[in-house]
């Protein structure tokens, strides 16, 4: 609780009264809405006797607040402020223990085992222990729950509690990636007390428990999401420095740069690049920028003509003006990429560029025996960034002799198409981008480029099937020996930077926009909001 | 403007005669500023569309990434979309697409239109209750939501949009013709034309069609504005024409991202569909101001 005695200056105090007197003025307008939780009975800092409130507009509504339920980004950020897991990720998308105090993995990468942080109790008042993070996993791992994140988790096959404090799991191959699978954001702990008083599974997800800092107060779907700070929080160095925080869902870009500008969103989640003069150029507000995991690429059919083959491959790679499109579409918040992963990526290892040579490319195409290029066709999502850049390397690849139709497909429809089997899947070039949300390299590799993964398994676009990489990723997941597996997955890049399955595209920043009076908020690298640290500065 | 080709003729004949209905028509088109106006506007669309290749100063598609976003200036008279093409090369060669289109599809719909209209008016009965009841069904739906549904159920691109915006243009024309034959074929020279021998065929090309050819003039000039409008909803929603067309519905939709930063983007094409669409109807309701022979005196 140290660093909540945060003083309040008079412009403070004068803001969180006004925010405070309009919440009750709309309260009575609306007298249905619980919302009316006033200055008195929110965990106010005693010194200033106002409520300190961080408004956040994102780009979509909360789907659901059960962290082994969800899949979408704009509920993982919410629920990052209310769950921890025994270890996650911190801005910087590095790992570090939470509730777990350490681990120990076994060395065939099937026995991993953790100690825990004592003392520690959720926002309902059960403790946090052994049997708690054993519930949670079971929870997950059980088919009839049916819960979203059961596939993530599978891969366990039992849990035992050693001790009050010491938990084991037990996997049912050796899978080097499991630490960083905890770490994913599904990893979040729930409390089973909370959670086995529903005789519905799902229900839980509306009323969320957690340990993080801050805890559930009301979610009015399509309206608001608040969450307030918890006082009970065992970490006084990470504590919540704001009484509370409301998510809005505000799916329009421009509405929320205007709420951003005028005050009414002290924190936007994302900025369009296409809009990001808005904010540079704003008053009193300021862009987030953080480096993302992302990386996006051009997925070209192996497996058909005339991507089966390789120097065709590569002369696209070459055709492609990466750094103009980064300039002009992504307005520079972005960088190319030198390896099929993004350099945050645990395991990265930076190859090559191809660097943008159309002669070069006309060569090699003329090499390969298509002197006079070809046409083929680029599926892409219907969001206007995807069609810009799309449109560029359609320009592009045409001066190289290569007519591409760009199809722009409705993300339901685009899904189906690209996930047909192999026999009947009609795709080409795919223009698509991944994080993989452990931040560990084999989800980055594994589900795009092994063999196994391709459609309708998983996301191989590139129909991409080469034994080393199939091999090094084997490798990677056979060992808990961090430097054995960075080993395997730096030969995997390398072969696929030179294999060329994909035009390699960029790595983009993260975007999103904060008002100067607040700080400790931004958007991860996976995507996914981080504003824990929120607070306003003096 | 074919029709104002014929009607030139029209206009030479003997002053003592009695004036026709198409030059009494023509002159009181001529007295009508606001169907002049459109005309002009109708006219200027044509020759823009027609002498785009030669005129225009760049290649619509050919992209410029360096000069991404560039406002008006001399050299780019309506400034660069983001991929640095200039609009005002894109506008001019959009004005071909979006012509062809109403012109195309409002042929179609007429065509088929006309063609049903005629049977249904002529033969009556069960026909006419069939046909019209189809044409029921397609007219409850909004203009817009049925040809969307037509590319959705045919797939995207500007031949489709073509075939769609026949498809709704098509009822309304049905309509119109039923209902003008429905009085028409009362008329004593119908019972003449029987009484000589004329076969269905002829009764209903050569006898009835002249004396609907006014309103069908009108519904036609005024569909192609709706046409045209409908066909660049649909490439703004990304159903219609496919990257790099320089389709004017598309471009909007391009622009519609850089509304604050950059608004030339967006102005231009939306001004190029405001002045298609309102020359074709103000040249449309002059049509039918000076073709209404109850305004005859």
């Amino acid at each position: 609780m140290s660093s909540n005695g945060r003083r309040v200056s008079r412009r403070d105090f004068l803001r969180a009264t006004g925010l405070a007197v309009g919440a009750t003025a709309l309260a009575a307008c609306a007298p249905a809405a619980p919302a009316s939780v006033g200055p008195a009975e929110a965990g106010a800092p005693a010194a200033a006797g106002a409520t300190t409130e961080i408004v956040v507009a994102q780009y979509a509504d909360v789907v659901n607040l059960d962290p082994q339920d969800t899949n979408d980004n704009a509920s993982y950020g919410p629920e990052k402020l209310m769950y921890e897991g025994l270890v996650g990720y911190n801005a910087a998308m590095e790992m570090e223990a939470q509730l777990a105090e350490r681990w120990e993995a076994s060395d065939d990468a099937t026995e991993f085992t953790f100690f825990l942080r004592q003392g520690i109790n959720f926002h309902d008042g059960t403790p946090f222990n052994a049997e708690a993070v054993k519930y949670n996993f079971e929870r997950v791992i059980n088919p009839d729950n049916a819960l979203k994140r059961y596939g993530l988790y599978n891969i366990i096959a039992s849990v035992e509690v050693i001790d009050e404090y010491t938990v084991k799991f037990t996997t049912t191959k050796p899978f080097g990636a499991m630490l960083a699978t905890f770490a994913h954001p599904a990893g979040g702990i729930i409390s089973p007390t909370a959670a086995a008083q529903y005789s519905d599974v799902h229900e839980f997800g509306k009323n969320p428990v957690g340990t993080g800092p801050f805890k559930f107060v009301e979610w009015v779907p399509g309206d608001h999401l608040t969450v307030e700070k918890f006082d009970g929080y065992w970490n006084s160095d990470a504590a919540a420095q704001v009484d509370r925080i409301t998510i809005k869902p505000v799916p329009e870009a421009g509405t929320r740069i205007a709420m951003l500008l005028a005050g009414d969103a002290h924190f936007i989640n994302q900025v369009p690049p296409s809009q990001v003069e808005l904010v540079v150029g704003g008053e009193d507000v300021a862009l987030a920028e953080n480096e993302s995991i992302y990386t996006y690429w051009v997925a070209m059919n192996t497996q058909i003509e005339p991507f089966n083959n390789k120097q065709v491959r590569q002369a696209l790679n070459h055709a492609v003006d990466k750094q103009a499109i980064i300039d002009v579409v992504l307005r520079g918040y972005g960088k190319i990429t030198d390896s099929p992963i993004a350099p945050r990526v645990w395991g990265y290892t930076p190859v090559m560029i191809y660097e943008y040579d159309p002669e070069k490319a006309k060569q090699m195409l003329a090499d390969a025996g298509y002197p006079d290029g070809f046409s083929t066709t680029m599926w892409i999502s219907d969001s206007s960034e995807a069609k810009e850049a799309a449109i560029a390397m359609q320009g592009q690849l045409a001066e190289v002799g290569v007519q591409v139709e760009v199809v722009p497909m409705e993300a339901a429809t685009l899904s189906a198409e690209r996930f047909k089997p192999a026999a009947e899947n009609q795709s080409q070039m795919n223009y698509a981008g991944w994080s993989p949300s452990t931040g560990d390299a084999d989800w980055a590799i594994r589900p795009l480029l092994a063999t196994e993964s391709i459609p309708p398994t998983s996301f191989n676009l590139a129909f991409f099937s080469d034994p080393d990489v199939d091999a090094a990723v084997a490798e990677g997941l056979a060992s808990a020996d961090p430097e054995v597996r960075q080993a395997a997955y730096a030969q995997a890049q390398e072969a696929i930077m030179d294999e060329a399955p994909w035009i390699f595209l960029w790595v983009p920043t993260t975007l999103g926009g904060i008002r100067k009076e607040v700080g400790g908020m931004l958007i991860q690298g996976d995507g996914i909001a981080y504003m824990r640290t929120a607070h306003f500065v003096e | 403007m074919k029709a104002a080709a014929d009607m030139a003729p029209a206009l030479a004949v003997d002053r003592s005669r009695p004036r026709s209905l198409w030059s009494d028509a023509w002159a009181r088109l001529l007295k009508n500023r606001a169907a002049v106006f459109g005309g002009v506007l109708v006219i200027v669309l044509i020759l823009a569309a027609l002498t785009a290749p030669l005129i225009a100063p760049f290649d619509p598609i050919k992209q410029d990434l360096r000069s991404s976003l560039q406002p008006p200036s001399p050299t780019h008279f309506f400034g660069t979309d983001v991929h640095g093409r200039d609009i005002f090369s894109r506008v001019l060669h959009g004005a071909a697409i979006s012509l062809r289109i109403g012109a195309l599809g409002t042929l179609i719909g007429a065509t088929i239109g006309i063609t049903l209209g005629l049977i249904s008016g002529f033969y009556g009965g069960l026909t006419d209750t069939l046909i019209m009841r189809v044409m029921d069904v397609l007219l409850a739906f909004p203009g817009l939501l049925l040809a969307i549904a037509i590319v959705a159920a045919i797939g995207p691109g500007l031949e489709n949009v073509i075939i769609a915006v026949g498809v709704f243009s098509m009822p309304e024309f049905a309509r119109l013709v039923r209902g003008s034959i429905l009085s028409a074929k009362q008329q004593e020279f119908m019972l003449a034309a029987r009484v000589v021998g004329a076969r269905d065929v002829r009764l209903m090309t050569q006898h009835l069609l002249p004396n609907v050819l006014a309103p069908i003039l009108v519904l036609a000039t005024l569909r192609i504005a709706t046409a045209i409008l409908t066909a660049a909803s649909l490439s703004f929603l990304g159903l219609g024409a496919q990257p790099p067309t320089p389709e004017w519905g598309a471009m909007l939709s391009d622009g519609r991202e850089y509304l604050m930063l950059a608004p030339h983007v967006a102005t231009f094409p939306g001004l190029a569909i405001l002045v298609t669409v309102l020359g074709f109807n103000l040249l449309g309701d002059g049509l039918r101001d000076a073709l209404d022979p109850r305004l005859r005196v």
